[in-house]
């Protein structure tokens, strides 16, 4: 049970950092289906940097590969928000696009980067303090985003709650011709609001690659992007309860762990987060309220 | 602020506009639907470039841009659909985009104090800290008058503010007004009711066209005087009518009662019938809940209480297509909208809905050939120019369009046609042609209701005028009624 809980909670990490980006993003009317791809960019661009960086400068920092990933995170959702929210590129299908390209891109630089698939990524980010004696001879880390992931949710809410652009942000995502008209900048508070989501979107990318599996495997994110999106939308687009959410598909996502398992009972055990975020969804889908912009492009007349 | 003018040509013109309104007064800016009044106010905040003329406040001569110019300006404007963030707060709603801030943190407290004073200085309460979205629609209003004073308004347009009003509602905002006004703040008043005009304004513009016709005293105006004014006559039209026969009731209503969007009733018990031979004008500037009344014929929204009946059957609770089958043609208000989907050719267009019907289509499929030929009998028979009967609908004038939708309609022989502001926006040559087309409706012994804004169109081509305003039936007249009569009721006046 113990064992769980950990398991879980590392695997939360990802996904409650990665639905605390989406969730800044969808806030301000823009949904970005494309995590899942702008996540494997970042895990892939954390690994790559540390591996630069250890080739020509010396030794490097996980800190840097993290830098780095986030930078790739904001890139990204700059460049799809930009996208979207200027030039009108349909949400769904630029994000899809981002999707696909990740896939394919990664995969072709990693093989150029690692020559084979997983070369270890050198150094980890190092544990805040480690847990042992769960069980027999294993040592659980316990990772600095641990701590990041519990403070997010309540940084985000006080962000949009309590910040003049957290109101501007939720203003453009519900009625953005009520917020242009008390002169607020639509377009851009929207390319601002995706960026800053895309720095977390990138610390969640970067964490499965500089921290949990320390290096990258082609489609590292397996998915993990899309239940962060369900983990926004079930939780209501509400902090808390996306946070809450993402424990919970974390901790599904964590049994993979936990229950050692063979043969169809393993396949089965692998399905289960998947499984578990349809229900969810599914379930709460029916009295949930998203910002009443979402995914509807500007235009100003 | 004084000598506005504007022009700018295309489909809605404001064809050389001069308007002075003085500090301090409340100018009411009087016209019918499309005489420009919005358009021109559009243009005074920014919203709308326009083509030619100045604008000059305090006497002089100012840019306006955009909606940031003419806030800086001191120019607030209050549109008919509000302009409110639903979910957040009415506080948040007044404060948004001129938020009181420390670091970015929204400094609360000094938000609240400056509101509170803004509100007891104007004398307009509303509940701080209620979601916009749940407030009445009295409150959401005084929450855009707000949002308007505290970045400064010292000109406040107001487009029409009492149409979402309740009469109790209107007679507050009339009182916050008159505060406002002794306080120094100008108000530019758009309305179309012409009791309103006279009880709130000092002076009044009355428009039409796109050009204004008269600017008079308050105190010397009538509501005879601004009725003729606001509705003129321009072009006499004439129709072949057949002897008005009026034969067996196809469409009866009985105390109908429908309701808006948010629980107001947008149809307020009324009653009315159509019977064959006759076109029945059903006239209302927009929003006096002439769509919901349609609506509910059509069975589109269902009634809250009353009775139609439809050639002696009940049709409260039928489907759309069952009510159609009862021969019922419907033309829709928006025909981009809900009368034909742009992306379709004309002859998918024209079988909309009787696309199942065995000469369309055999064991689901449809048959071309005869789609086709359909299509083209409408075309030529409702002279559609197109280039062909797969020309998409998109690519059609707005004539056009409404020419497949009415032929469409026509095509089936309907008992009834319902045919909703059937000319709007088109040009003089469709208009006339599709007037036309629903006389010969009616001559040829089917009935028509005419539900229209237009008041030329209704006067002209209607056998009986019923005038809906508020929700309500106010008033009937017969063919050959004069303009004057009916642009009292339409202002809402009676007798």
């Amino acid at each position: 049970m113990v064992l769980l809980v950990v398991f879980g909670l590392q695997q939360a990490i990802t996904i409650s950092i990665a639905a605390d980006g989406e969730l800044i993003t969808e806030k301000s009317g823009v949904l970005n289906i494309g995590i899942e791809g702008v996540m494997l960019l970042s895990a892939f661009s954390a690994a790559a940097v540390n591996f630069e960086v250890e080739r020509f400068v010396g030794p490097s920092s996980p800190y840097i590969g993290l830098m780095g990933g986030m930078l790739t995170g904001v890139a990204a959702n700059f460049i799809f928000s930009t996208l979207s929210a200027k030039i009108h590129v349909d949400q769904v299908i630029a994000g899809i696009g981002i999707n696909i390209f990740a896939v394919g891109m990664t995969y072709v630089m990693s093989q150029k980067y690692f020559e084979i698939d997983g070369t270890p990524v050198s150094n980890s980010l190092p544990a805040l303090f480690n847990v042992g004696g769960l069980s027999s001879s294993l040592t659980l880390k316990i990772s600095p985003l641990m701590l990041v992931m519990f403070v997010l949710p309540f940084l985000v809410y006080l962000f949009l709650g309590k910040t003049k652009f957290g109101l501007h942000i939720r203003a453009v995502g519900e009625n953005p011709k009520a917020a242009e008209a008390a002169g607020i900048k639509v377009v851009r508070t929207r390319i601002l609001a995706t960026s800053l989501g895309g720095a977390l979107l990138g610390m969640a990318g970067s964490y499965l690659t500089i921290d949990f599996f320390n290096q990258f495997t082609p489609d590292i994110t397996a998915g993990i992007g899309f239940i962060a999106l369900a983990a926004v939308i079930a939780g209501g687009w509400n902090p808390a309860y996306t946070f809450g959410m993402s424990l919970l598909f974390g901790t599904s996502v964590g049994l993979i762990y936990v229950v050692s398992a063979t043969g169809p009972l393993f396949y089965l055990i692998t399905m289960f987060p998947y499984l578990i975020t349809v229900v969810v969804l599914g379930i709460a889908s029916k009295r949930l309220r998203p910002p009443s912009a979402l995914a509807l492009p500007y235009r100003k007349e | 602020m004084s000598g506005i003018r504007k022009s700018f040509p295309g489909v809605v013109a404001l064809d050389g506009v001069d308007i002075e309104v003085n500090k301090g007064e409340v100018m009411g800016l009087l016209g019918e639907n499309g005489a420009g009044k919005s358009t021109l106010m559009s243009i005074l905040f920014g919203l709308y470039n326009r083509d030619a003329g100045s604008i000059e406040i305090e006497g002089k001569p100012v840019t306006i841009k955009n909606s940031g110019d003419a806030i800086g300006l001191g120019l607030g404007m209050v549109h008919q659909s509000f302009t409110l963030v639903p979910n957040l707060t009415a506080m948040e709603n007044i404060i948004l985009g001129a938020e009181p801030s420390r670091a970015g943190v929204i400094d609360w407290r000094e938000a609240r104090r400056k509101v509170t004073e803004l509100t007891s200085q104007v004398g307009l309460e509303v509940p701080m800290n209620h979601q916009a979205e749940d407030l009445p629609t009295g409150f959401k209003q005084r929450t855009e008058i707000l949002k308007a004073l505290l970045r400064g308004a010292k000109i406040l347009i107001l487009d029409e503010p009492t149409a979402v009003l309740t009469p109790l509602e209107s007679e507050e905002l009339f009182r916050s007004i008159r505060r406002l006004t002794a306080g120094g703040t100008t108000v530019i008043f758009i309305t179309h009711k012409l009791k309103e005009v006279l009880s709130i304004t000092n002076r009044i513009t009355i428009m039409r066209r796109g050009k204004v016709i008269a600017t008079m005293e308050t105190k010397d105006a009538t509501v005879d005087v601004l009725a003729n004014a606001m509705v003129g006559r321009e072009i006499e039209r004439k129709f072949v009518f057949a002897e008005y026969q009026p034969g067996e009731t196809i469409l009866d209503i009985r105390n109908l009662t429908v309701s808006a969007l948010h629980n107001s009733h947008a149809v307020d018990n009324c009653s009315l019938s159509v019977r064959e031979g006759e076109i029945v004008g059903l006239a209302g500037v927009e929003g006096n809940g002439q769509s919901e009344l349609v609506e509910a014929i059509m069975g589109l929204r269902r009634p809250l209480s009353g009775e139609i009946t439809l050639r002696g059957k009940l049709v409260n609770e039928l489907s759309t297509s069952e009510i159609l089958k009862l021969s019922v043609g419907h033309v829709p208000e928006d025909r981009a909208l809900n009368g034909l989907i742009l992306d379709f050719s004309i002859s998918e267009n024209v079988i909309l809905g009787s696309a199942n019907r065995p000469t369309f289509s055999q064991r689901g499929v449809l048959v071309r050939g005869k789609v086709r030929d359909f299509a083209r009998r409408v075309v030529s028979a409702f002279n559609v120019s197109a280039a062909g009967v797969e020309v998409k609908a998109r690519n059609l004038s707005g004539g056009n369009q409404q020419k497949v939708i009415v032929g469409r309609e026509l095509a089936n022989e309907p008992r009834l046609l319902v045919a909703h502001q059937p000319t709007r926006g088109l040009d003089v040559a469709s208009t006339e042609y599709i007037q036309s087309l629903l006389v010969s409706a009616r001559n040829a012994k089917r009935g028509v209701l005419l539900v229209s804004a237009d008041f030329d169109e209704v006067l002209d081509l209607s056998d009986r005028i019923l005038v809906l305003y508020e929700g309500k039936i106010i008033g009937e007249l017969q063919r050959g009624s004069s303009i004057g009569e009916l642009g009292k009721l339409l202002g809402g006046v009676v007798g």
